[in-house]
Formats: structure tokens, sequence, C-alpha cells
């Protein structure tokens, strides 16, 4: 027990925080004081994203409110972030406790599993505080404001948002040690993930999408009964069977008050000391059988001389140079849940539901659909911002330098030009983008069947800021790749990189919007072509003076790389 | 075949982990790069190919400044570096096809190269594998014969016999004594005096940056002394750190 702050301590700075440490060839105080800035710019990019989520929270609250649904945001939001631990919690889980190198590296030490485990654990649940903030802490904090809380509402909140995720990543813990009892992770280690993270997936996807259902069908059912009431009492009881194990939670902070809340906060901390203990206990069995399989060797596999020379293609260098960043994404879960099948689910997710907001059918689409639509420029500007949204919500671009990891000097002993490399590895993500695009468009196109010349008036200028982000994505994880990492969840996960990619992307929805937001001021009616030409030149300029900017640069752009 | 005029690589401000290095390599001689932990033989060697750039001075491949034309001169070496681990999620078919296509080989030589190559280091049975299923002495020959694909005329192995079995070591310094009769070159780094006395034509000892000898064993054994074991006279040309 009293090896695990220790090692904690060691496996978040060899993992989680390496990013931030002064890790490099000299630990001198200027490269200190470097990670240090890069920390405090992260931080402040956070900052700017719960900026803007924290005016959402409260706005929120704000509604639910003139709906008499005071206590809905509570109910909802510690449900919400127990989903969204299990959810995304998994990949983490999983790398960090079968994945990470630093792991595999303390096994011959005398150290207890169990130790190792919590150790582990803890860094898994340091990680995924990083969604909470995003995703819980605006709305507690919106809550309180609304509320006009005291002192008491914001102590509890501040522990419940430390406690919220334990329960949760036990059950995933536990749930991804169980599978490790049946798969020889070492010959199956990326099924093994494949498997554990789609079934949590589906799984939590399942529940949510069913307590959903259940939750509108019933509240239709007693809306139409003429039961309006207290609203509250009536949605309620539906949220709390959403995460039952996390309702004294929810009691807390709605009772933050009286006596009851705090009988509901002990409870709670119960609760996560029996998950604790529980996890201590089981995972002791569980943690060194699985762990030790995934530090095997696999099987060898004999290749007949036919298969060599199959396997001798007859591909050009970009096409292979492509196929090899290809494969090695297809190959690794890790890169291949997040920087490909997560962006597609979020898709499909998004679009089903707005899909499942035209319910009424085509009748309900055509009352919005009239001939002004395609008009008008408002409405082409905010089709723009939305499919470049969807289109870069995959990260294969700002990645692509930091997932070379250690084989990223190999980028530089090659003859092949640096400008030809930048060029492929934006070939991929863009590939990648397009697709998304195809995805959205294709149903868009699908539900309000705008004239090819519109689509086309869309196509054209986006394809062009697609390439414009993805080279600034390039150039950020070139200026600073995160090239030393202990598993692959560090190089797409754990990267500020991500962070500054879409930030480059928030940039140009945040410039376009200010564009919808100067039309509608003015009430301009502008040519949606003369909108999509002017976006075109204006994106050609950009394009060119980036591209120029890389030709100049690409000896200093690689110069991270040793 | 390779020279380096007066380089000089530094990281911060003062410190210089190669410092005013000259040097001027011949075709149809093994060269030994040696010195202590943290001489500079790796970072000479990242410069001489293409992965750091020197501060100062001038480093030619070939007569091809690998400054001012890279592409040109990173195609007048192969280079194995003292990190087998690269592209574990690939097979080795894959990743052998994937260099052979980096440097232009046709397929019928890629074929005849990587057959040749593969049961020359017995890895012929397992190109099929992911390189992440290879032990460090199988990613160490992988990568070997991914160097010498494209039939490079210098080679430039950075720690080259680690992790090799004592047959495939074995092959491999065959291979090296063979290239440089061809009139090619290889420059390796090596820690095992041993290797360098039975291998090298030349050594090249470096310490703190600087070339404090070059020539050959026996030159060093007239210099310091007949009776000397190669261990003392390599511990009093560094210093005995």
């Amino acid at each position: 027990m009293s090896k695990i702050f220790p090692l904690t301590k060691v496996l978040i700075k060899t993992s989680l925080f390496s990013q931030f440490s002064a890790s490099e060839r000299r630990k001198d105080k200027k490269k200190i004081s470097k990670g240090l800035k890069i920390f405090l710019i992260g931080l402040f990019i956070l900052f700017i994203f719960a900026s803007t989520l924290f005016p959402m929270g409260y706005s929120a609250y704000g509604l639910a409110k003139d709906l008499n649904l005071d206590n809905i945001i509570i109910s909802l939001v510690v449900p919400v972030a127990g989903i969204t631990t299990i959810f995304f919690g998994v990949f983490s889980i999983i790398s960090v406790f079968y994945m990470n190198k630093s792991t595999q590296s303390l096994l011959h030490l005398p150290i207890k599993s169990k130790d190792l485990l919590m150790s582990n654990f803890i860094v898994a649940l340091i990680s995924n505080y990083f969604l909470l903030i995003i995703f819980v802490l605006p709305f507690l904090i919106g809550v309180g404001i609304g509320i006009e809380a005291g002192f008491m509402y914001y102590l509890y909140a501040t522990l419940i948002f430390v406690l919220i995720p334990i329960i949760p990543s036990v059950i995933v813990c536990i749930i991804v040690m169980l599978l490790t009892s049946f798969f020889n992770i070492a010959k199956y280690k990326d099924r093994f993930m494949y498997i554990s993270t789609l079934l949590v997936i589906t799984v939590s996807l399942a529940y949510s999408f069913g307590a959903q259902y259940l939750f509108s069908s019933s509240l239709m059912e007693n809306l139409l009964n003429g039961t309006f009431g207290d609203l509250d009492s009536l949605i309620i009881p539906y949220t709390r069977k959403l995460f039952p194990f996390l309702n004294s939670a929810s009691d807390t902070l709605l009772n933050y008050k009286t006596i009851f809340g705090l009988f509901s906060f002990i409870t709670f901390v119960g609760f996560n000391l029996i998950a604790l203990v529980f996890l201590y206990l089981v995972g002791d069995k569980l943690y060194l059988k699985g762990i030790t399989k995934s530090a095997g060797v696999a099987q060898k596999k004999t290749l007949t001389k036919k298969q060599v020379y199959k396997n001798i293609n007859n591909n050009g260098l970009i096409r292979e140079m492509l196929r090899k960043d290809w494969l090695i994404i297809k190959r690794t879960p890790i890169y291949m849940l997040n920087l490909v099948i997560v962006t597609f689910i979020t898709l499909i997710i998004m679009l089903v539901s707005m899909m499942a907001s035209f319910s009424g059918g085509e009748e309900a689409l055509s009352i919005g659909v009239g001939e002004g639509t395609f008009q008008n420029p408002v409405i082409y500007l905010g089709a723009f911002i939305a499919l470049l949204f969807f289109s870069s919500m995959s990260q294969i671009a700002a990645t692509s330098i930091s997932r070379e990891g250690q084989n990223a000097w190999f980028m530089k002993t090659i003859p092949v030009d640096y400008v030809k490399q930048i060029n492929i590895k934006v070939l991929l993500a863009v590939i990648f983008d397009i697709i998304s695009i195809m995805i959205v468009g294709g149903i868009l196109i699908f539900l309000f069947r705008p004239p090819i010349i519109y689509s086309l008036s869309l196509l054209v200028p986006l394809i062009i800021v697609i390439f414009i982000q993805n080279y600034l994505s390039i150039i950020i994880d070139l200026k600073r790749p995160r090239l030393k990492w202990a598993n692959e969840q560090e190089a797409v996960k754990q990267n500020l990189n991500v962070l500054f990619g879409m930030v480059v992307t928030l940039v140009f929805c945040l410039l376009l919007g200010a564009l919808i937001f100067l039309i509608s001021l003015k009430g301009l009616a502008i040519n949606i072509y003369i909108i999509s030409g002017v976006l075109t030149l204006l994106f050609s300029i950009l394009l060119i003076l980036v591209l120029s900017y890389i030709r100049n640069k690409k000896n200093q752009l690689f110069d991270k790389i040793s | 075949m390779i020279k380096l005029k007066n380089v000089t690589k530094k990281f911060g401000k003062d410190f210089k982990a190669v410092d005013d290095l000259s040097l001027d390599l011949e075709g149809g001689k093994i060269y030994g790069f040696l010195g202590p932990n943290g001489a500079g033989k790796t970072t000479a060697l990242k410069m001489m190919t293409g992965i750091l750039t020197p501060d100062e001075g001038q480093i030619l491949i070939n007569n091809i400044d690998i400054v001012k034309e890279p592409t040109l001169a990173k195609r007048e070496f192969g280079f194995v570096s003292d990190d087998p681990d690269i592209f574990l999620k690939l097979k080795g078919i894959e990743y052998l096809n994937f260099v052979g296509k980096i440097y232009d080989v046709p397929n019928n030589k890629l074929r005849a190269n990587i057959m040749e190559l593969s049961k020359k280091f017995k890895m012929d049975d397992v190109l099929n594998n992911k390189i992440e299923s290879y032990s460090h002495g199988m990613r160490q020959k992988i990568v070997l014969i991914a160097t010498m694909l494209h039939k490079p005329k210098i080679w430039l192995l950075d720690e080259p016999l680690t992790g090799l079995d004592p047959k495939s070591s074995f092959i491999l310094k065959e291979m090296m004594r063979e290239h440089v009769e061809a009139g090619n070159l290889v420059l390796f780094s090596t820690h095992v005096l041993d290797v360098a006395e039975k291998v090298c034509d030349v050594v090249l000892l470096i310490d703190k940056g600087k070339l404090v000898f070059q020539g050959s064993i026996k030159d060093m054994k007239e210099k310091m002394g007949k009776d000397s074991s190669l261990e003392k006279m390599f511990l009093e040309l560094v210093g005995d750190e």
C-alpha cells in the first residue's frame, strides 16, 4: 500500500505529463520554463473551451428553470458524467493498464500487483478529469451561479467532481480485467483493445439510447395525459435510473443545505470507498494475470515465396507512404479508435439525433426548405461552418508527426523531400476529412435536395480550407512534436497539438461566424455564389501562403526531430 | 567517400557534442567509431545521415553536401540506428517493400534482394509477422536487411552487432568485409573493443566531441607501447574517466 503513491508519481511522470517534463537532451532551466509555458498555454486553451461552455451551463439552467425543471440539470449531469467516463475512459484504462511500456518495465520489481493496479487506476482517473472539466464542470458551476448557491454547494460540487469518475472507472476496470481472463493479450493484443472498447461503447450507447427512449416515451405519455404539473418530479425518477450508484451525488447537490444532503454525501463517499476496496481486492487476482500475458511474444507465421512476391506491389512512392501510414493507424487500436472509429461514431450519433428530430418526414422538412433557402447567405455560411466542423473532427494531421514517436528520425534519413513527406501526410488526413463530408453532405443532400451547383459552391472552398487546416495542424505538430511516449494513447489523446488543431478550426469557424453576424446585422442580401467565389479566392491565397511557408522553412520545421 | 570539414554541433548554449571534427574516410575500409558514452559518436553519425544539422562545418557524402542536397546525399548510404524498434505494426515484408519503394528499387530486384538477404539472416520464415513480434536481434536483422536493399556504397551502422546472435553477427561481419573489398565503405560505432580490434581497418577514437586518434590498431599499439592491451590504450586515450 505504501508503494502506491511513489509508483503513481513515477507513472504520471512517465506517461501522463511526460509532455511537460524536461526529459529532453539537457535539463537546463530554459527547457523547464518552456515546458511550463506549454502547460500554461494548454490551460489557457482549456479555459477558452470552458469559457464557451460555462455560459452554456448557466443558460441551460435558466432554460430548465423557465420550464419548471429547476433540478433537472443536476439530476442529468451526474449520470451523464458517469456514462461519459465509461464511454471515453475505456481507452485510457486499457492503454494505461495493459499497453504502457512503463508498466511493463516495472514488472520485475518486487511490487504487489494490487499496488501497481491502484497506481495505474489513479493515472487513468486523472486523464478522465480532463474530459469531465469540459462535460461536467461548466454545468455544476452554471447551476451554482443560477441558484445563487453558498459555500457548501461549491464544496460539495468540488468533492463530487473529484469522486464522480471513480465508480464508473472501477466498473470499466473490472470488465476489462475480466476480459483479459478470456484473452491471450500477447497474441491478440489489438483484437483485445478493439473488442473491449467496442463492447463498452456499445453497452454505454445502448444504455443511454434505451434510457433516452424510455424517458421520452413515458414523458410524452404523461404529457398527453395532461399531467403537466411538476415536471421535475415527472422526469427525475427516470434520470435516477441512468446510474443508480451516483444518485447520492445528485441528492447531495440538490439538498446541499439540509442534513439529508450531508447524509447523501457520506453515502456517496461510502460507495466510492467500497468500489475502491473491491477493486483493490478483486484486482489483485485479475490484474497480474492479464498484464503478464500482455508482456509475452506472439507466435511466428511462415511466409511462402509466393506470398513474398505478392507483397511486393506495384505501388509508387506516394501510395506506398500513404499505405504505410494507414496500416499503422489500422493496426494500432488506439489510433484507429481515436482517429477514425470515434470520429465516425460521433458523426453517426449526431446525424441520427438530427434525423430523429426530423421524424415528421419530408413534410416537416419542406416547411423549412423553400426556394429562398438556397439563396440565403446566412444558411450557406452556417452549412459551411457545420461541414467544416464535422470534417475536422479527425485529428489525423494534428498527430501525424507525434504518432511516428521514436521512429521519427527515419523521416530525416530517407531520400524523400520534406515537403513531399508533409504533403503525403496531409493527403491521408484530407482523404478522411472528405469521407466525413461525404457522409454528412450525402445525408444533408438526401434530406434537403439542394441544387448541384449549390453543393459544389460549398464543396470547393471547403476542400481548400480543409487542406489549410491540415497543413497548419501538421506545422504545429512539427514545431512541438510529442515523440517520447510510453504508449500510443499519449500521441493522440494526451497531446496538446490535438487541442491546437481544434483551435485552428475554431478560428475559421469564428471568422465565418463573425461574417454571418455582420450579414444578419446589416441585413445584406449577398449572392451565395459571390460568397463562394470570394471564399475560394481568399482560401486559395491563404493555402499558397501556407505552402510557400512550408517550402521555405522545411528544414527548420524538421529541426525538432532528431 | 565521406568528408567532414570542421564540423561542430552544440546542444544548449555551451555544450559541444561534436567539436571541430574533421574526417576523410575512403572506400575499401571498415572504420570503427569508438569512444566512451556521450563522446559524440551518435551525434556525428546523425549529422552524416541528415538527422541533425551541423552548426558549423560541412559534410560531404560521395562529394554531395548533406545539408545542401539532402535527397541526393541520402541515396548514397544505408543507415542502421542503435534503436531497431521501427514500424512495429508493419509486417517484416511490408516494411521491406516500403523501404524498397522509397529508394526506387525495381520490383524484380527488390524481390530478389529480399529473398537473398532474408535467407542469409534466417529471417525468411518470419517476414509475414509483424515486427512487434520480433525479438531485439530479429528487429536488428530486419533493419539491416532494409538498409542493404538498395545496395548503397556506404554503410553507416550505429551499434549494429548489439543483440545479434553469434551466427548473424558472424554473417554481418563477413558482409562488411565483402562490402569494403568491393571498394565501398563501412563506418560503424561500437563499444566492444574486441570487435573493433578484429573487424576494423581503421579506428576513429572520439572523446568529448574531438577526434583523439585515427589509425589502425597496429598504429595505436605503436603509439602507446606494444605491450598495452586495447582496453588500456583506450582508457589512456580518453583520459581514464
